[in-house]
């Protein structure tokens, strides 16, 4: 089986701008989560988020963009944190190497359709029929970084720059691509905020993953990127290499549009079939970033799917979740890139803010930091609406 | 009493889209869940949204509407005892 | 690369195509501003129970994916992969204006979670209990190409032998109404048999649902075999033509060899031009044929014209009603499908199909 090289990250999210800041926020247990700045919706005083702390207007001053109205907020954000993959990896789009880009969305521009869906006609009021496409970010990555051979958009719900990531490493295997960048970007949106609420499933302070007393999720936003290289592409030039792609799965829990099975079944089958495909045990794993939302359902139904594959032994997991909010399509990439810090640094992310384990499992999470053991092997789950559970396993490049 | 369970019967089929269902098919008595109607959770937070909208009763906490939504009658004695 | 067939098909669209042996004997005559899909009675395919709760774009995906699996004669699948350029727009539309109409409040959640894009990837999968492999991809004109794609890696990977794959998009009022200020449209109504004469801009919209199974065995159902799918962001002309020509390489074949072209004219006079003198340049003895005058320009129209070029392989016989340029009388081997998105004028699709 051929590697699947790790060579770019970036990054942007309620607790960082960049790859670094994100790591010092991490091991300072700091959340990005507070009340709502930014959006602008009636419940702003209701909710706690996890906003990046900019205006579209600084993103856009960030990302080099001229005119932030003609974009939007997902796609800024998603242009900031390819651009820092792409440069972290030295790319050379014209070395001949075949370069292609997978990216995942849910809400897409929803944030500039929301504002200006009943507007009257006018060009600046149109943009959002054109801004409005989940794939809008992807050309717009594309024209930016001049990747203009394979392009792909993904959008399967939160667990949507999971399968990205899990589909680029394919694509690499398929011998289609020598190099790939992948990963998801979503803004907070009216849309997706009453959303949520009208599952009742939102919490109004900060979350608590894993929490015996748990209430909810906190939404959040952000973009994360990775670059990924063959074998082929890394031997090429001499990079630094992050970590290595291991293994991946996607099984469906076909159970419910939104809830999960209280079995866990699709999960159990995701991680399971990850897990053989990296040709690992589950012993092997140093440590897992769970999706951990915070809800009732979700916390359940994937702590019942570790039992299913550890018993009470589970290896030290968290949710980064109590970090950075739930950011939807981007939450696969921005927790790979925390999969990649851990395996990097040696270093396990706590679950902040918990105070009562779940009492029906014999397992909790890690709470504080833990640095002093040898972080070689990392498995991140992803869910989503729809059933569709996603598992990605990390590894050290020895 | 009997007013209220036949608009209800009404209000909850036009809200839940049951296309082939008529109020004299609902038994007032019967459990709206995991019966004959076939109702879920998603069903549930519609109702929720129903008694906000048309009744003006808000139940913060979800997990209440278990008691409250077993079946037309009880949601019309809830509906009666908090209005 | 492994031998790949499609072995169920179905499409749900403005003409009578959805019946197993209909392949538009009697095409239908509109004058309308757009095209909307016949509707098969939903009723004999989904559960009340479930059929409530869905808009027409979830009906018409999980039926056409049905119908196709009863063709192919399977009842379980090791993937379902779907295209959709802008998912379930009636949900959407139905969220976004409550959420407007009443600044925030009294919203419920049924249209929120039915308005993902992959709601019809997920309702089949609920349908059938399938917990397998389950994907949907967005990316505009070239998301059923690209689940494709994902279909023949996915077969090849060896994890696979049954795989559902389609493309889904609806056309909403509002959202027909919303394009026709960005001049996505021809302004008035016309008559879609005089669509592509009218050397105008715009085009006439319309909406589709296509679902294929793709097996490994070859049975007595068997309607082609898929070769592969090559799609490009951007790329001039000439550029174009040396990677097409790269692809049809692979799998020893030159534009020559190409028997009919499907390309994806749609009466915009700018976009149509640039198919024409594509398929004049490279293929001046292919005979070229057209469908979107049929069913509307959509996301995913280009699922049709597999549809078309599926139904050509078993049969060989061409509907009039197709023909655009050069009906060259031969033995049909390999069908090109031609698509490119005509407002952006980027992301060009091909894929290549052959005689089984």
């Amino acid at each position: 089986m051929c590697n699947i090289y790790i060579t770019g990250l970036g990054i942007i999210s309620a607790i960082g701008n960049n790859v670094s800041e994100t790591l010092v926020s991490l091991k300072a247990k700091k959340t990005g989560i507070k009340p709502i700045q930014y959006l602008n919706t009636v419940h702003k005083n209701e909710f706690v988020v996890g906003e990046v702390a900019y205006s579209n207007e600084e993103l856009a001053k960030i990302s080099g963009i001229i005119d932030y109205k003609k974009h939007s907020r997902s796609t800024l954000l998603a242009l900031i944190a390819a651009k820092q993959a792409f440069e972290n990896s030295n790319i050379d789009i014209n070395d001949g190497l075949k370069t292609g880009i997978i990216s995942a969305s849910t809400v897409g521009g929803m944030d500039i359709t929301e504002d200006t869906y009943r507007l009257e006609s006018s060009t600046e009021n149109n943009n959002f029929i054109f801004i409005h496409y989940v794939s809008n970010h992807v050309d717009e990555i594309c024209k930016t970084l001049n990747i203009n051979d394979f392009s792909a958009t993904i959008s399967t719900a939160c667990s949507s720059s999971a399968n990205a990531i899990m589909n680029g490493a394919r694509m690499i295997k398929a011998g289609r691509l020598d190099r790939v960048i992948v990963g998801g970007t979503d803004a907070l949106s009216k849309f997706t905020l009453n959303g949520f609420n009208t599952l009742m499933i939102l919490d109004k302070e900060l979350c608590s993953p894993f929490d015996e007393n748990r209430r909810g999720l906190n939404l959040g936003e952000g973009a994360a990127y990775l670059v990924l290289e063959s074998e082929k592409a890394v031997k090429k030039y001499n990079k630094k290499i992050y970590g290595k792609v291991l293994g991946y799965a996607n099984a469906n829990d076909a159970y419910h549009q939104t809830a999960s099975s209280p079995e866990g079944n699709g999960a159990t089958l995701a991680m399971k079939q990850a897990i053989a495909s990296a040709k690992i045990t589950p012993n092997q794993i140093s440590y897992i970033n769970v999706h951990g939302t915070g809800t009732t359902n979700n916390d359940d139904s994937e702590g019942a799917a570790l039992q299913n594959i550890y018993g009470d032994k589970v290896p030290p997991f968290s949710s980064t979740k109590s970090y950075t909010g739930h950011t939807l399509a981007a939450a696969g990439s921005i927790e790979a890139v925390f999969s990649i810090l851990s395996i990097n640094n040696n270093l396990i992310f706590p679950n902040i803010n918990l105070k009562n384990k779940i009492e029906k499992f014999n397992f909790k999470p890690e709470t504080e930091i833990i640095d002093n053991k040898d972080i070689s092997v990392v498995l991140s789950n992803s869910f989503g609406f729809g059933g569709n559970n996603t598992t990605l396993i990390f590894g050290k490049n020895n | 009493m009997e007013e209220l369970i036949q608009k209800l019967k009404e209000q909850i089929i036009e809200q839940l889209n049951l296309e082939d269902v008529k109020p004299e098919d609902i038994d007032e008595n019967a459990p709206l869940f995991g019966g004959g109607l076939g109702l879920d959770s998603i069903d549930a937070l519609e109702l929720i949204v129903l008694l906000e909208k048309d009744y003006g009763i808000k139940i913060q906490d979800s997990s209440k509407g278990k008691e409250i939504f077993y079946s037309i009658k009880t949601i019309a004695e809830f509906i009666k005892a908090n209005k | 690369m492994k031998d790949i067939f499609v072995n169920g098909l179905c499409s749900i669209s403005p003409q009578e195509t959805y019946e197993k042996n209909s392949f538009l004997d009697n095409p239908i005559n509109y004058k309308q501003e757009y095209l909307k899909v016949i509707n098969p009675d939903y009723k004999n395919f989904i559960d009340n129970q479930v059929l409530r709760r869905m808009s027409n774009i979830i009906r018409m995906g999980v039926t056409s994916a049905k119908i196709a699996m009863q063709e192919a004669e399977i009842e379980s699948l090791d993937a379902i992969i779907a295209g959709t350029g802008l998912g379930c727009m009636t949900d959407t539309e139905k969220f976004l204006n409550r959420l407007i109409d009443n600044n925030e409040t009294l919203l419920t959640p049924t249209s929120f979670i039915q308005s993902t894009h992959n709601t019809v990837a997920a309702q089949i999968a609920v349908m059938i209990n399938c917990k397998k492999y389950n994907m949907t991809y967005v990316n505009q004109n070239i998301a059923f190409e690209l689940a494709l794609t994902d279909a023949i890696i996915t077969i090849n990977e060896g994890v696979a032998e049954n795989i559902l794959v389609g493309g889904i998009d609806e056309i909403t009022t509002e959202n027909f109404e919303q394009k026709k200020r960005i001049s996505a449209w021809k302004t008035s109504e016309i008559d879609n048999f005089n669509l592509l004469n009218s050397k105008t801009e715009g085009c006439l919209a319309g909406e589709c649902s296509t679902f294929a199974v793709l097996s490994t065995q070859k049975t007595e159902n068997t309607y082609a075999k898929i070769i592969d799918v090559f799609t490009i962001f951007k790329a001039s002309e000439n550029e174009l033509q040396d990677k097409l020509l790269n692809f049809l390489q692979k799998y020893n074949l030159n534009f020559n060899d190409i028997d009919v072209v499907i390309t994806g004219n749609n009466g915009n006079f700018s976009s149509d031009k640039i198919y024409d003198e594509f398929c004049s340049t490279n293929f001046p003895n292919s005979t070229q044929l057209v469908y979107k005058h049929l069913v509307g320009e959509h996301d995913s129209a280009s699922s049709f014209g597999f549809w078309i070029a599926a139904k050509i392989l078993k049969n060989n016989i061409i509907p009039k009603s197709l023909v655009y340029k050069n009906n060259i009388e031969r033995s049909i081997k390999y069908v090109l499908i031609y698509n490119f998105n005509y407002y952006l004028k980027y992301n060009h699709s091909f894929v290549l199909m052959q005689k089984a």
